[in-house]
């Protein structure tokens, strides 16, 4: 596993959902208490843009059909998903995000 | 705007059915703009979504499927709905989730009316309750619509009703449904309607569906077949499968969206999927399909204009999307004339499209009734198709008759004293004359065709192009630009009265490639434009030109501000941007068009300067493939300069 530069972490602002694309992988970057928390990008339900999602209750609600996931584990809190989303382990340093691929 | 390339269906802001087109996107609309509701009724109330719900409509991100809400308060119901045409099935599909939000069960009824006015008309319809399907069918010669449906408690039609409208005094089925109740008349011809219902018990608190589809065919037979396959299957896969094929298709190149704003990046992608519904199987791209936004005379913007079409061509080229474009370049390889110019505007089968431009001027002189900027646009878009994905061998199928000709054409329609080309009508359809606007895009055009002829050899051709092309610049500069005004003149009358009037479409002079972005005689004519066209108000933008009285609110500025205009200015901003804060001027226009947009990411032609809100026709993809444009040219600008 190594570890990429994803963004500058002074582009995901407090609770804004932002997703970056990495070598193939779309992934979402959310700011949650000045943590950084990085999952793939797509419900696995049916594929929706979760950065077009909300964050309800800090639970990551997706735009679609409504699968709630939450943001650091990726569990599915609520259906119709099943499977829960991917993790990306990230790290801060410097004034960059970096996440392990 | 929901639609498959075949079936177009558009809704209003009340979730009512306004616009049906089939088999060709633009071209026969079975509803003619008239209302097929939906309405509910529960504890022996009845009511039409109307003013009355709180409504809220938008797309699923990235998806042309529709999420949409309604909630009576009094009623104690709220529904969330979305509809979709699904991705190849010509099939209209719509899910309602009814939601009890009152403390008792409760029967619910949900009632659709249907207005059809097959062929665009009334006459000679037939609506029938079809009882081996429970469903019901209109039609007419070689049109079928069959409606049906289920709940999730397994059940199909309630009650239904067929019936005369519009004529002795009835006025349809749908008002039968206003007490609850439908008489089940199975049979009506003329001009008739329909009414359906479903009803559903639904525990206090809870929810319930209802899945709901209008299948089109050409036959009974077929429009069976797909009611079938739609049982098959399940109006819940259909919808997922629709879903799923439009998010693949506006994520097909989405790596640099990154670098964009949220609200910018994601009109892109809605941008991309209104202007993809416009676009019939067969290649036309139609300007909007706002039936309820009637141009002059009642007529309506479903028409293929090739400058519209061309100018969506280039966006979706730029976006990653060549194959609609060659779709578009086929259309008008099709409709071309033979004397290599297109007629004002198409129907999507290819047709001549109705016009108001004369074949006499005031004088009684013969004049020929066109605008030739849209021969000159198709060129300029095929060649940038060609630069950008190099697919020769799809160009050699068009050459011979479209580019040849057209080129042929743009050398034939020039004035020998001048150099310039002969008056044609302008780009905003008013008058004819000898437009800045106009010669810039046959100056670029010119210079396509020559190229082309350069890639296939004939060389002969190729000069004869580049020599008309250098010398029609050439008298550009001397008879349209004004040295003491230092700027493009609008235009030359054919009385030879020069027009100075401040007109923002003199930015082609420079989008098209004639001249430099940079050059003084650009850089002084985009200063003018952006003195006197913006609109100093808060609302901000830019007007076509100056005292432009088209759908005008008020004397107190230049014009209502346009969004095709405001990104102009954008793209001279950004085509001169040296540094990421003169890059910064072109994404504030931008930004400024992604605030201005409506909720569901609609571009209008026109806003109001006051208030901003939409005026004319919305969407107008024109407005949306410049926004397309201006986003591709930002972020390649935004690369070059990092």
């Amino acid at each position: 596993m190594t570890l990429y530069v994803l963004c500058r972490k002074d582009e995901v602002q407090e609770d804004e959902l932002r997703q970056f694309n990495l070598k193939e992988n779309e992934i979402l970057v959310i700011k949650r208490n000045s943590k950084f928390y990085c999952l793939d990008a797509r419900c696995t339900h049916a594929g929706a843009p979760l950065a077009e999602g909300e964050l309800e209750d800090g639970y990551l609600q997706c735009p679609w059909h409504g699968s709630r996931f939450n943001i650091e584990t990726g569990e599915v809190i609520r259906g119709p998903a099943k499977k829960q989303l991917r993790i990306y382990h990230s790290i801060v340093k410097d004034n960059n995000l970096l996440v392990e691929l | 705007m929901l639609s498959n390339g075949r079936v177009f269906v558009a809704l209003d802001t009340q979730m009512a059915i306004r616009d049906f087109f089939y088999p060709k996107v633009g071209l026969e609309n079975h509803l003619a703009g008239h209302e097929s509701k939906l309405g509910i009724w529960a504890d022996r109330r009845f009511s039409w979504i109307n003013e009355n719900w709180e409504v809220k409509t938008k797309y699923l991100p990235e998806t042309l499927v529709s999420k949409c809400s309604a909630r009576n308060q009094d009623a104690g119901l709220q529904l969330e709905i979305n509809d979709a045409v699904h991705s190849f099935l010509d099939v209209y599909l719509r899910k309602l989730v009814i939601s009890n939000i009152a403390d008792e069960r409760r029967e619910v009824r949900v009632f659709f009316s249907h207005d059809f006015h097959i062929y665009g008309k009334g006459t000679g319809d037939t609506a029938m309750y079809e009882p081996t399907l429970n469903s019901i069918v209109h039609y007419k010669m070689k049109r079928y619509f069959l409606i049906d449906g289920i709940t999730d408690q397994e059940r199909g039609i309630h009650q239904f009703a067929a019936g005369q409208k519009e004529s002795f005094g009835k006025e349809g089925t749908w008002r039968d449904a206003e007490d609850g109740e439908l008489q089940g008349n199975p049979i009506a011809q003329g001009y008739v309607d329909s009414t359906i219902s479903f009803k559903l018990e639904i525990e206090p608190g809870a929810a319930n569906t209802l899945y709901y589809w209008i299948a089109c065919g050409k036959s009974l037979d077929e429009v069976k077949k797909i009611d079938s396959t739609v049982r098959g299957a399940g109006v819940e896969q259909l919808l997922l499968e629709t879903e799923n094929y439009w998010s693949a298709w506006s994520n097909k190149k989405n790596a640099d969206l990154a670098l964009l704003p949220r609200a910018v990046a994601r009109l892109f992608k809605t941008s991309l999927l209104i202007m993809r519904s416009h676009v019939d199987n067969g290649g036309g791209i139609i300007s909007s399909c706002d039936s309820d936004m009637l141009q002059f005379n009642r007529d309506t913007y479903s028409y293929v204009w090739p400058r519209d079409g061309a100018i969506t061509a280039m966006a979706f080229d730029m976006a990653g999307f060549p194959e609609v474009a060659r779709m578009f370049f086929r259309f008008c390889d099709r409709t071309v004339n033979q004397r290599g110019y297109f007629s004002h505007k198409y129907s999507t089968d290819g047709s001549i499209g109705s016009s108001w431009h004369p074949l006499i001027d005031a004088s009684g002189k013969m004049q020929l009734p066109i605008q030739e900027d849209e021969t000159a646009l198709v060129l300029i878009a095929l060649h940038k198709h060609f630069q950008r994905y190099g697919d020769l061998e799809f160009i050699s199928k068009v050459y011979p008759k479209l580019i040849l000709n057209a080129g042929e054409f743009l050398l034939d329609h020039r004035d020998s004293a001048t150099g310039l080309p002969k008056p044609s009508f302008d780009i905003w359809e008013e008058k004819a004359g000898v437009f800045t606007s106009t010669v810039s895009t046959v100056v670029s055009a010119l210079q396509s065709a020559a190229e082309f002829a350069k890639v296939f050899f004939d060389i002969d051709r190729h000069e004869k192009l580049t020599e008309a092309a250098t010398e029609m610049k050439k008298a550009m500069l001397a008879h349209l630009y004004d040295t003491k005004a230092q700027r493009f003149k609008k235009s030359i009358y054919p009385t030879g009265i020069s027009d100075l009037t401040v007109d923002s479409s003199i930015a082609l002079a420079f989008i098209t490639g004639a001249f430099s972005a940079f050059s003084d005689e650009v850089r002084n004519s985009m200063s003018s434009v952006l003195e006197k066209l913006w609109n100093k108000t808060n609302t901000g933008g830019v007007a076509r030109y100056e005292n432009d009285d088209y759908h005008r609110v008020t004397r107190g500025t230049p014009g209502n501000p346009w969004f095709i205009c405001t990104l102009w200015l954008a793209r001279w901003y950004i085509a001169t941007a040296l540094s990421m804060e003169g890059l910064n001027k072109g994404l504030a226009l931008l930004d400024w068009t992604a605030k201005h947009a409506s909720p569901s990411g609609v571009l209008a032609e026109q806003i109001n300067p006051h208030n901003g809100n939409p005026i004319s026709v919305a969407p107008l993809v024109w407005s949306h493939a410049e926004f397309v444009i201006a986003v591709c040219e930002y972020i390649e600008k935004q690369k070059e300069l990092s």
